[in-house]
This record gives structure tokens, sequence and C-alpha cells, in this order.
């Protein structure tokens, strides 16, 4: 969350940052443009229009004032009326000059002032003219007095000259006005662009300055959202593969979480599970998660036990849901087991114990027969005790892989034959044995002893579970590359669904045991593991109240 | 049968040794004491498949002047009781066909006594309830089998079950 905040707001700046120089040179080319119309239109305005009319003009009017002095010269010194040419064209220049200057006078404040002056001296200067062309025409004596009067024009004509040449200085100053005008435009334009450009080139190193340090910010934030998803995806695929269910929930105990293991034991799919309350997708779920011990849940309707943990974190908790149906099971077969042994242990000692009890009663004397009967008792007895506490460390060597089996050739008809004759010796009188024996040989890789005791307990079993004048058929032969024992009984038979269960360790098909014979719920399993080690097969078939077949198969040598 | 030796061991022999045991150390009926010999001998029937078990129990029973019957399945105890009557039935929990309990359940008013190896307070919670006066667990002495057995009818007499139940185990279980 954090690292894509700061990759926004480092792409907004940097984006703000590049408006703005945009900004900057559009503010550079609009003042420059700016600056030129203005230094341009000053120029069009002032010089063209303004200054060069009236210094143009001023000029004229002084050319048009000496053609009427040259003329009026002229004719007082020649008398000659010709003369008077130039004088008229100056007079008529004259009156266009000052109009074309009166039409300027705005442009200088001087300007009005000055003119006027002009008109003044131009009216003296032309009514001294006037006053000397009269003379001449009065006759020679006239003609003298205005050829002596002539300095005293010169005086005037000064005077004249003074009033131009301020007019001319004035239109010069119009010049200067705008030439300044224009240098202060062209110095504002400069210090404005100059600015711009200085803001424009902070804004630049600016940027150049931070864009790779951006970048690298924004390239280690996407990293590091890119390396935080790679995480989630991790997390997400070893959590796939633990056994147990994972649940994450958030402060609403709703699921945000939910692991295949999840999906396996509590039969809902993770599209529906994720982001409904924990409630709704597995009541069964909610006892053991608030409990946090293990509580018994229905799931999938089947009775289960479940135990969870918790780690809580800021705004929920994840949940470690396990099924210790399994555990539960096996605990359950395991006390079962110390009460079955305890029980089958007690049936031979209690024999023992009465026996001797009987032996040493005081009241009556035994007869020796008897007596040796009692103390055969205490032996058979014995045996079984001792048979019984070989097979609990048989199979306690079987379940640490402690047993070392030596496989040998041996006959499997030979070695059933002579375990039928031991074995006819103890059966009870209600049971009768039929074996089916091969004549030929047939050899099977085997351990001998380990053999004959599985095929032993397969008997003894048989015999238990004989009803009166049941039959036990021991058959031996070849069949498919193997050798085959078979022992068939005609008892009580033994549930279909049960078959694969019955050989495992402690498992018995009726655990109160209210019912049946006795048994340490070890001979099948011992049976199974040694011919299993041996490269063999035990299979069972049978039908319940009609009896059960035990088949023994051993790979042939 | 009565009195053999060998009926343990299930051995075929049985009867040869049955006719030299029998009159020396069964002395009962005709030799009792004279209690035994001035009422009608108790009834007991033994429903047992441990042979061992069931024979000390009918040898100690008989030499104290029980009338003793074995049977070593469910069903052939169940046809017995059916078939005759008995003061007692001692009862094995585990059998191989039917289930103590529920053979005691079967046998009607006949009063049961449950002999196992089992012998948690479960355990004989449910002999209890499935009706026992007694419950014996094994090991036990077989030599004072009758004294208690007598004493289990006795008091039956005075008390009715739970008498006896509260005699031997206390108060019986709710």
């Amino acid at each position: 969350m954090a690292n894509r905040d700061t990759a926004s707001a480092a792409r907004r700046s940097t984006r703000f940052a590049f408006l703005l120089l945009i900004a900057v040179m559009l503010a550079l080319g609009g003042a420059g443009a700016y600056a030129a119309h203005r230094i341009y239109a000053l120029a069009n305005d002032r010089y063209v229009d303004r200054a060069a009319p009236i210094f143009a003009s001023t000029q004229d009017l002084l050319v048009d004032m000496l053609d009427q002095e040259t003329g009026v010269r002229g004719y007082v010194i020649s008398g000659q009326a010709s003369a008077l040419q130039p004088y008229r064209l100056g007079r008529v220049g004259v009156r266009r000059d000052l109009a074309e200057i009166a039409a300027s006078q705005s442009s200088g404040p001087n300007i009005p002032q000055h003119l006027a002056a002009a008109r003044r001296a131009v009216a003296r200067l032309e009514r001294f003219y006037a006053h000397q062309i009269a003379l001449v025409r009065s006759g020679p004596a006239g003609q003298r007095r205005a050829q002596d009067e002539l300095l005293a024009g010169k005086a005037q004509f000064d005077r004249f000259r003074s009033v131009s040449f301020a007019l001319e200085t004035d239109a010069g100053n119009v010049v200067q006005e705008a030439r300044h005008e224009q240098h202060s435009t062209f110095v504002t334009a400069v210090l404005f662009l100059a600015a711009v450009v200085l803001v424009g080139l902070l804004i630049a190193g600016a940027l150049l300055v931070q864009i790779p340090a951006r970048l690298h910010r924004l390239y280690r934030s996407e990293e590091e959202a890119r390396r935080a998803a790679e995480e989630g995806a991790e997390a997400s695929r070893a959590l796939a593969h633990v056994t147990e269910a994972v649940v994450l929930l958030d402060e609403q105990e709703t699921i945000r979480y939910w692991n295949p293991a999840a999906v396996e034991l509590f039969g809902v799919g993770t599209g529906a599970a994720i982001g409904s309350p924990l409630v709704d997708v597995a009541p069964g779920a909610v006892d053991a998660v608030t409990a946090l011990a293990p509580v018994q849940a229905e799931l999938k309707g089947h009775d289960r036990w479940l135990a969870a943990t918790e780690t809580r974190f800021e705004g929920g908790r994840v949940v470690v849901i396990r099924d210790l149906t399994p555990d539960h099971e096996l605990e359950r077969m395991r006390s079962e087991f110390v009460a079955t042994a305890a029980h089958e242990l007690r049936t031979p000692l209690a024999a023992i114990y009465g026996a001797v009890r009987t032996i040493r009663r005081a009241d009556h004397e035994l007869p020796a027969e008897t007596h040796e009967e009692f103390l055969t008792m205490i032996e058979t007895e014995s045996e079984r005790l001792r048979y019984l506490v070989e097979q609990m460390l048989a199979s306690a060597q079987l379940e640490r892989q402690l047993v070392q089996l030596s496989l040998e050739e041996c006959d499997l008809g030979e070695l059933c034959r002579r375990i039928v004759e031991t074995t006819a010796h103890r059966l009870p009188p209600s049971v009768t044995l039929e074996p089916s024996l091969p004549a030929e040989e047939i050899t099977v890789a085997a351990d001998p002893d380990r053999l004959r005791q599985a095929i032993e307990n397969l008997l003894d079993n048989a015999v238990k579970y004989s009803p009166d004048g049941g039959r036990i058929v021991v058959d031996v032969r070849r069949r498919d590359g193997a050798g085959v024992v078979t022992v068939r009984d005609e008892g009580i038979g033994i549930p279909a669904d049960e078959h694969a269960r019955i050989f495992e360790k402690f498992y018995r098909l009726d655990p109160g045991m209210t019912r049946g014979v006795g048994g340490s719920g070890l001979g099948l399993y011992i049976i199974r593991e040694l011919i299993t080690q041996m490269g063999g097969e035990v299979e069972v078939q049978s039908v319940p109240g009609r009896g059960s077949t035990f088949t023994i198969a051993l790979p042939l040598r | 049968m009565a009195g053999s030796a060998r009926a343990w061991m299930g051995d075929d022999e049985g009867p040869d040794v049955e006719s030299h045991l029998a009159p020396s150390v069964a002395p009962v009926p005709s030799n009792g004491t004279p209690q035994a010999a001035e009422q009608a001998p108790p009834r007991v029937l033994i429903v047992e498949d441990d042979v061992s078990m069931s024979f000390l129990c009918r040898f100690n029973l008989e030499l104290e002047g029980f009338a003793v019957t074995t049977a070593t399945t469910g069903a052939e105890g169940l046809s017995l009781a059916e078939r005759d009557a008995y003061d007692l039935v001692l009862l094995d929990v585990m059998l191989p066909d039917l289930g103590g309990h529920e053979l005691a359940a079967r046998i009607g008013d006949t009063p049961v006594v449950f002999m196992s190896a089992r012998g948690s307070a479960d355990d004989l919670a449910r002999g209890r309830a499935a009706g026992a006066i007694d419950y014996i667990v094994k090991p036990f002495d077989p030599v004072t089998l009758p004294e208690r057995l007598r004493r289990n009818l006795d008091e039956l007499g005075r008390s009715g079950p739970d008498g006896v139940w509260r005699l031997r185990h206390g108060s019986p279980p709710a």
C-alpha cells in the first residue's frame, strides 16, 4: 500500500513540474513576442508617424524661409522683380510647413509652444520682407534704404533659426523619448525573459536532479510491489501444500484466505469460502477456532476431532485447523489395546492362580492324578501367557522394523503338514480339521519359523471362531506362480466393510469385547507384516455368518 | 463330564478320567456336608468358553455341594437355561457367539453373576445394567467362589438384587 502511494505521489509531482516547464516556455514565447511587437510599434509610431514629419517640416520651413530671404535679398540688391520668384514660392511653402507641424504638434510637450514662437518669428520676418519689398518699389532711395537695413534682417532671421532649431530639438526629443521607451521595454523584456528563463532553468534543473531519483524510487516501489506479490504467491503456494487447514479471518470472522487443505477438510471450495463468514461456510469449525482445544465436530456427515491454533495480528487472525481424528482413533485403539492386553493376560493368569489355589485347598486332599491335571493346566496356561507376551513383543518389534527375516527355501506342504499335526492335538473336540495337502513339493522363499507362526495364527483364529461342529479346511496348492495356503472356517465371518481393517494393528471387530472371543488384536497384524516382509500377500474373503477364508500367497522359488 | 479334570483340556479321553476322579474328590451330593445334605443342592449353570476357568469353577463348586452344569457357548447356555431351572447362572461376559450381556437379558428371572477379566468401573456398571447381581473380576480365588455364591443367594433372598450388589460393590450405579 505504502509503495503504491509513494509511486503515485512521485508520478503526480513529476507531471506538475513538466506542466510548469511548458507554462514557462509559453510565457517566454509570449513575452518575447510582446516585447518585439512593442519595440516595433514604438518605432513606427514615434519615428515615422510623429518625429519624422516634424523634423522634415521644420527643415522645409527653414529652407522656405531661406528661399524668401534669398528672393527678398536679390530683389533689394538688383531691383529686378523677377528676383522675387523664390520669395513667393517660400511664402507658399512656409504656410504648408507650419500646417504640417501643427498636425503633429501633440507629439511633444514643448512643440505647441515652439510652434507658436516659430509662427511669431515667421510673421515678424515676413513683415520685414514685405517692408523691404515696399521700400524697393518706392524707388532708388527706398532701394538704398532697404539695402542698408539688410543686416537688421539677419538678426530677425537668426531668431527664427533658433526657434526652428528648438522645433528640431523637439522632434529629436520625441525620437529620444521613443528610444528611451524602447530601451526600457527592451530591458523590461530582457529582465522578464531572464527571470522566466531562470525559473525554467530552475525547474529543468530540479527535474534533472529529481527525475532519476524519482525514477529510482518509482522503480524501487514497483520492485517492492512485485516482490511483495511474488512473496504472496510463494506463501500461497507453501500454504497450498500444508496438510492442515489454514484459514485467515478478519475481525468480523470473515474468511480472507482458505487453503486447499481447508477445501478438503470442510468440503467447501475457495471461491465459496472467501468473503463469507466462517460460521456460514464451516459451522463445524467455529467451536474449534473458539475453544482452541480439541473438539468434536460433524464434517461432511462424519464425526471428526478438530484442534485449532491461532496467531493473532492487527486486523484478524490466522487459524490452523488440524484433523485429529486419525490420532484420536489411534489413541483410542492404543488405550483399547491396553485394556485388551490386560484382559488377555489376566485370562490365563486367572486359570493359573485358580489352579494353584485349588491345589492348595486345605480342606480337600486331591488325588495324585487330579493334582497332575492341575499342574498341566498351570503349564498350558503359562505357555499361553508366554505366547501372548511374545505376540505383543513381536508386534512391537515389527512396528519398529526390528524383525530380521532369514529367507530360505521351504516346502510349503511339509510345513503345513507339521502345523496341522501339532494343532490337531490341541483342537477342541467340537471342531474338525480337514487338511488338503499336496503330494508334490511346493518350494517358496520364506522364513520357516515366521511362516509357521503366521499359519498357526490363522489356524488359531479359525479354531477360536469356529462354532460347535465347525470344520476347518487347510488347503495348500500351487496357483499363479505362487505357493498358496488357504485356511477356511465356518465361523461368524467378517462384514465386507471390515475386511481391510482387520489387518490393522489393535483393530477388533468388537471393540467393546462384550461378545466374541478374546484376542490381542495383534494376530492378523503380525501375519500380514510377516508375510509382506517375505514378499507375499494375505487376503480375506468372508460372508458374515458363513465363515471366513484367509489366503497366504508366497512367491515360488 | 462332571468332575472331570481333563474336561478343561477338551480331551476326548475325558470319560476315563472321570471314572476315577468323581467319587473321591466330588463327594456331592451323597457325601456332602450335613448342611448340604439336608437341603437340595443349589443349581448353578456356568457359561464360560475358557475351559480352564470353567473347570476350576465347577470343581470348586461341586466340592462345596453345588449342582453344576456347564456350557461353552452362549447358545448352549441359553438352551440349557430355557430347558432347566437354575438357582444362579455364572456367566462369562465374553462368549464366542452371544454376548454375556445379551444372554443375561434373555435368561430371564434367574439371577446372573458375571465373571470377566475386564474389571473397570464402566465394565461393572454395564454388568449391573445388564441385570447381574454380582460381578467377579478375574483372576479370583475359585476356592472362595462357592462361599461367595452361597452368600449371594442368601442376600438375594433377604434384600433382592440391589442388596447383593451393595454387599459386593457398594451402592449400585445409577
